[in-house]
């Protein structure tokens, strides 16, 4: 059994959005030269989460629609206040909610070399604090 | 189209991977420690609300930090890249004295910064002591608008009483041809800086990050502190939209400014009209 590690990047446009990052983690298998095991993707940030849906654009903004509309974004949040650790106001404290509610990772099989997928899902970021650069770990379990 | 004129070109990740010690600057010396974006974030966030163009302001603590933040050729490296949507501001410590006085020409004449920007507690000069007058007086001459940090630093590593506006009514009316910005309204000491701008027809604020709550709260505080009468009969054309990029984002910025409860016309004007006046432009 070997474990891999990759790194794959992604660049947000939209302060709330999913991003597909299918072809991208796919890419990242096949630099680790794994053939079958297991797939662990996990945002490496606390405004991100990971999941896996439909590949549908209407969905996409569906589910970024529904997550500003459940956490709003005026309320009184006690995140929101002088943060030392950044040197700056924390101001986000519904896209931390919002990315906890999807959650930071998902689990993907390994088969032959090739993620096992439905037809339909696609792996997404969800970003809910951009526009910024994400980074993200896929690690790699298995032979 | 707006303009955003408070930039700090801190954190870009471009400066930061050439120059690693600029990360460490941006946590000792100016107490900011999130992580770099590419300056394509930082253009990303002026679309997103439209912010035609941003004025980028360095700080040089050369003789109290030992750092400049970014330096003054870096902010103009980016400027030439990027003509149309940022503006660069010079920034020099005027604890140097004459080398203050030389950078800053050499700012203007070769690396076409148009406007100086001060932060008196970081750089630990006095504000209105003889150091920094010759520096407003170079200013003056060369037609540079000055944006000066005011109001509350939280760091008590620094004098926040060189952050208070008051004093800088001393400038104004010494320097009535040089345009001078307190920054941040000048927050707490509020109506401090809008005394200042009231008394002299030189004089700027800009909605910079209060450190007042979020971008909402803050943006909201300016219209309870000061009244909507005074705001659209006094400052309507004196105050102009600053984020305080990266300590916070320009669209949560502008989203809570341009939502202010104020006449159409004055909520143009500072998002606009007031920056393009205070940077000489017709």
């Amino acid at each position: 059994m070997r474990f891999v590690v990759e790194k794959i990047f992604v660049k947000s446009e939209q302060s709330t959005e999913l991003i597909r990052i299918t072809d991208q983690v796919r890419r990242a298998v096949e630099m680790s030269g794994l053939k079958n095991g297991i797939i662990n993707v996990f945002t490496l940030h606390t405004t991100t989460a990971v999941t896996i849906n439909e590949n549908d654009p209407k969905l996409e903004e569906d589910i970024a629609r529904f997550m500003v509309k459940t956490v709003p974004e005026d309320d009184s949040y006690g995140h929101h206040r002088f943060y030392r650790r950044d040197g700056r106001m924390a101001v986000n404290a519904y896209s931390h909610i919002r990315a906890s509610l999807l959650g930071s990772n998902v689990t993907i099989p390994l088969q032959g070399g090739e993620m096992v997928l439905g037809a339909r899902q696609n792996i997404y970021l969800a970003e809910f604090d951009g526009p910024q650069t994400r980074g993200l770990a896929v690690q790699i379990m298995g032979e | 189209m707006s303009l955003d004129v408070h930039v700090h070109p801190l954190l870009v990740k471009e400066l930061t991977d050439n120059r690693p010690e600029l990360l460490k600057a941006a946590d000792k010396a100016f107490d900011l420690r999130t992580s770099p974006q590419p300056l394509s974030t930082l253009l990303r966030e002026m679309e997103l609300c439209e912010i035609d163009r941003a004025v980028l302001l360095p700080i040089n603590c050369r003789k109290s930090q030992n750092c400049e933040m970014p330096s003054n050729q870096e902010v103009a490296e980016i400027v030439k890249r990027n003509p149309r949507r940022f503006v660069g501001f010079a920034s020099v410590d005027p604890n140097t004295k004459e080398d203050a006085l030389r950078e800053l020409r050499q700012s203007h004449d070769q690396l076409g910064l148009i406007g100086l920007k001060l932060n008196p507690a970081l750089q630990d000069f006095d504000p209105t002591g003889s150091a920094a007058l010759e520096v407003y007086r170079e200013a003056e001459r060369l037609e540079m608008p000055i944006l000066i940090h005011t109001g509350i630093t939280f760091s008590n590593r620094f004098p926040v009483k060189y952050n208070q506006p008051l004093p800088l009514d001393d400038v104004a009316r010494k320097f009535p041809k040089l345009r001078i910005c307190l920054a941040h309204l000048g927050w707490p000491w509020v109506w401090d800086a809008v005394t200042v701008v009231i008394r002299n027809p030189n004089v700027y604020l800009d909605t910079a990050g209060s450190f007042a709550g979020t971008p909402v709260e803050s943006a909201r505080q300016i219209t309870s502190l000061v009244s909507i009468r005074v705001i659209e009969n006094v400052l309507a054309d004196r105050l102009m939209f600053g984020s305080d990029y990266p300590r916070i984002e320009i669209n949560k910025m502008y989203a809570a400014v341009s939502g202010l409860p104020l006449r159409k016309d004055v909520l143009e004007a500072i998002l606009e009209r007031n920056a393009r006046t205070f940077l000489g432009e017709p």
